[in-house]
């Protein structure tokens, strides 16, 4: 979290941690595989009201961002959502919002924005593959333009939220390069096969396309000219996951002092012993660590920085080896209880190991790291 | 960034390239004691030798933001790389804790590199454990008489004045009986010996006190106080060793998180196999990228208020273990050459940091402190249970079977 937040900023940071809270989030995660989609919709209505769907939305359509930094917001929100392994659709919700707002006709603005803005409606994105590595550039789900509609067909992976989304906004390869296309879920030759996953609170499908039909006016940015939305969506999906992992390892390493303080062995608290402590200190060094390179990563996207992309593959890298270090010595610390059903810990676990492969794994980062900085 | 900074770094930029030289290959060499002195000088003159200093004892009164523009700006010129003791730490504690007069007398000197402080804090006997200093002052009429030892002391050869920190009462806790001096190194009876490395360098010092007399008001804050004085100082080193506050920028642009570029330079076109290079070459430049926001982060904090404390621990380690892989990468990108060189490559300088990469470990607190440090007082972890706080230190002395 930014160190000179606004009081805009601050006060909504304050609403979103008072929501999750008051809705015991957090004690809900266990139960989020026995529901449908993994969420209470009503729930998630309330969070729309709160403001965790309206930052990347225009005002005219019902949205609009507390500090005039859309990004910022959405950082601060995932933290948030992160502290609490929160489930719900709000990354795919605000990286499809954002690309609409950005790159979408006025039709498609009307028609997506509101809905999802107020928390009826879900959209996601479906960007990764089974064998593309996250790489648009091996994108195997091919476009086709054919008498004034698309075609699409092929297999797309790890879809958030696809289980309860009404439209997904799919990634394509092309004869004329990468595209976007607004797909209803509800189309024919659309299936979606719900996967389980290490994450309780959210929910992956694989979409299948075989030989779905849309109108060309679905195309979101021009036929073939994707590619610049795509980077974006990208790495706004990359900071906003970061800025979870930065929630969940904020709160395990919390958690995890108290209870150094509260247990006692061999007649005092655990947290009095070196060789505990020096080790919860060096945690502490890469939790500060993680949370910088997160805001700084996050900044740099807001504010279009050029070394964005950079400090986002430097962020990747970092808090994806990190978080789950941290998360692994919180559970050492703990001992035995912290390996159980009943404890948070593998909850916390299981969010940072989703959110490391996720939109590519630190090794894949680490080498296009590597590539942008010709070594 | 602010109107008042971009008109500063203009000022900045314009009296640089007017006045100092730009680095080069040639002249990247240390340069002598008596030219940093001259360019401390200089700086002075131009009225940038002590940004955060108040005008009144002879600096420019203004902040860290300033400071950093400045470290930022000055990074490509020739500017004194030896002065981060003097000015980055002591400078600052002499602000909070001197006597009107020490200020006035003291603080326009060191800014125009007339007088080098250093510090002279950890014995022989004990580092880490620094309260438990065993160095004595004591008062004869109007003189403080210092003997014993300080060691681990950087460039005291050259400096003019130690702060020194000795025990003026024994028959109190061990925090308790502490006093802070300024120490002329010219003074009859101070004996200073260089330490042989273990790269045959010599950076450190170890000083001897025989009778050593200083006046009175040489006592810095007040008698018995002298831990709060070296806490403060401690609080700079760090923060100065982590790359914010008054130090930042005084080490020449060798900054924390530095770029990768001596790597890459060292790597390409040497034996090492290109996966392992780029594999390494990124692990730097994440490691280092994330230490430089780490600092940002702080030094943020500290202004806004929302970090208050030892975060100068957090960074000083982060640092010490930036430089120990950093060193230990440039080993391996060299392959065998690190080890085995002719006088006249570059490899090796790159042996003897690897030989030396622990020094940001041990100096200034070592890695073991600084997790102490932050466990206790910023995460409020229970100290280890210890016999030696409570007792008169005369007595803890005896239990462990010491003289006084």
């Amino acid at each position: 979290m930014k160190l000179d937040l606004s009081n805009e900023q601050e006060l909504f940071r304050e609403t979103c941690r008072r929501f999750l809270t008051d809705s015991n989030t957090l004690g809900q995660a266990r139960h989020s595989r026995e529901t449908v989609g993994g969420y209470d919709p009503s729930w998630w209505r309330a969070g729309a009201e709160v403001g965790l769907t309206a930052m990347f939305v225009p005002e005219d359509q019902g949205g609009g961002s507390v500090s005039g930094s859309p990004v910022q917001d959405a950082v601060i929100a995932a933290e948030e959502l992160g502290r609490v392994v929160a489930p719900g659709p709000f990354h795919p919700v605000n990286i499809v919002a954002s690309a609409v707002a950005r790159s979408g006709s006025l039709a498609q603005r009307e028609q997506l924005l509101p809905g999802m803005s107020a928390g009826e409606a879900v959209g996601t994105w479906a960007f990764g593959e089974p064998r593309s590595q996250w790489n648009p550039d091996e994108f195997a789900v091919r476009g086709r333009l054919q008498n004034g509609a698309v075609t699409i067909e092929g297999t797309k992976s790890y879809v958030e939220a696809a289980d309860v989304a009404e439209v997904l906004l799919v990634a394509v390869s092309s004869r004329e390069g990468i595209s976007q296309i607004l797909v209803p879920s509800a189309s024919p030759g659309v299936r979606i096969e719900p996967q389980k996953s290490l994450d309780l609170s959210r929910r992956f499908s694989t979409v299948h396309f075989d030989n779905v039909r849309v109108p060309l006016e679905n195309v979101i940015g021009g036929w073939g000219a994707a590619d610049e939305d795509l980077q974006r969506q990208l790495q706004l999906s990359l900071v906003l996951q970061i800025a979870d992992s930065v929630g969940v390892i904020g709160h395990a390493f919390e958690r995890t002092c108290q209870y150094a303080q509260d247990r006692i062995a061999f007649g005092r608290p655990i947290g009095s012993f070196q060789a505990l402590k020096h080790r919860i200190a060096d945690m502490f060094l890469w939790l500060e660590s993680c949370r910088a390179i997160s805001d700084g990563a996050s900044a740099a996207v807001g504010d279009h920085m050029a070394d964005a992309l950079e400090l986002v593959h430097t962020a990747k890298v970092f808090v994806s080896y990190r978080a789950v270090d941290i998360v692994q010595e919180c559970i050492q610390i703990h001992g035995g209880i912290g390996l159980t059903w009943e404890h948070d810990m593998h909850l916390f676990l299981r969010r940072v190991g989703m959110n490391r492969v996720l939109y590519g794994t630190p090794e894949q980062h680490e080498r296009q790291l590597s590539e942008l900085l010709g070594v | 960034m602010s109107t008042d900074l971009d008109v500063f770094s203009e000022e900045v930029r314009s009296w640089l390239a007017e006045n100092l030289e730009r680095k080069s290959d040639e002249n990247a060499v240390v340069s002598s004691d008596h030219e940093e002195r001259a360019l401390q000088a200089r700086l002075a003159a131009g009225g940038f030798g002590g940004l955060m200093v108040p005008v009144e004892y002879g600096g420019r009164g203004l902040t860290s933001d300033h400071q950093r523009v400045f470290a930022r700006e000055s990074a490509a010129f020739r500017t004194p790389v030896g002065f981060t003791v003097s000015l980055g730490m002591l400078a600052p504690t002499l602000i909070a804790h001197g006597s009107e007069e020490q200020k006035r007398y003291h603080l326009p000197r060191m800014i125009r590199g007339q007088e080098v402080w250093i510090q002279l804090l950890s014995e022989p006997g004990g580092g880490s454990d620094l309260a438990g200093a065993v160095t004595k002052a004591e008062r004869d009429g109007d003189s403080w008489v210092i003997n014993g030892s300080k060691i681990w002391s950087t460039g005291a050869a050259t400096a003019d004045v130690g702060m020194c920190l000795a025990r003026t009462n024994w028959d109190v806790p061990k925090h308790r009986g502490l006093s802070m001096f300024a120490l002329p190194l010219s003074a009859p009876g101070v004996t200073i010996e260089p330490i042989r490395q273990a790269d045959g360098e010599s950076e450190f010092c170890q000083e001897f006190f025989d009778d050593v007399s200083i006046p009175l008001e040489n006592l810095i804050g007040h008698e018995n106080e002298g831990w709060s004085v070296a806490q403060t100082l401690l609080f700079h080193e760090r923060n100065a060793t982590g790359g914010v506050g008054h130090g930042e920028g005084t080490e020449g642009g060798r900054a924390v998180g530095q770029g990768i570029e001596d790597l890459r330079a060292l790597a390409l076109g040497g034996p090492a196999d290109p996966t392992i290079i780029r594999r390494y070459l990124s692990e730097i430049f994440v490691a280092s990228t994330v230490q430089r926001h780490l600092g940002r982060r702080v030094a943020i904090g500290y202004k806004t208020g929302a970090l208050k404390g030892q975060w100068g621990s957090v960074l000083k380690l982060g640092a010490a273990l930036l430089a120990y892989r950093r060193a230990e990468i440039a080993f391996a990108l060299t392959v065998a050459d690190g080890a085995v060189w002719s006088d006249d490559t570059e490899n090796g300088p790159v042996g003897a940091d690897w030989l030396m990469s622990k020094t940001l470990s041990i100096a200034g607190g070592t890695n073991e402190m600084q997790r102490n440090i932050i466990s206790e007082r910023l995460l409020g972890l229970p100290r280890e249970p210890s016999f030696d706080n409570d007792l008169p230190f005369r007595e803890v002395r005896e239990r462990i079977g010491r003289s006084v």
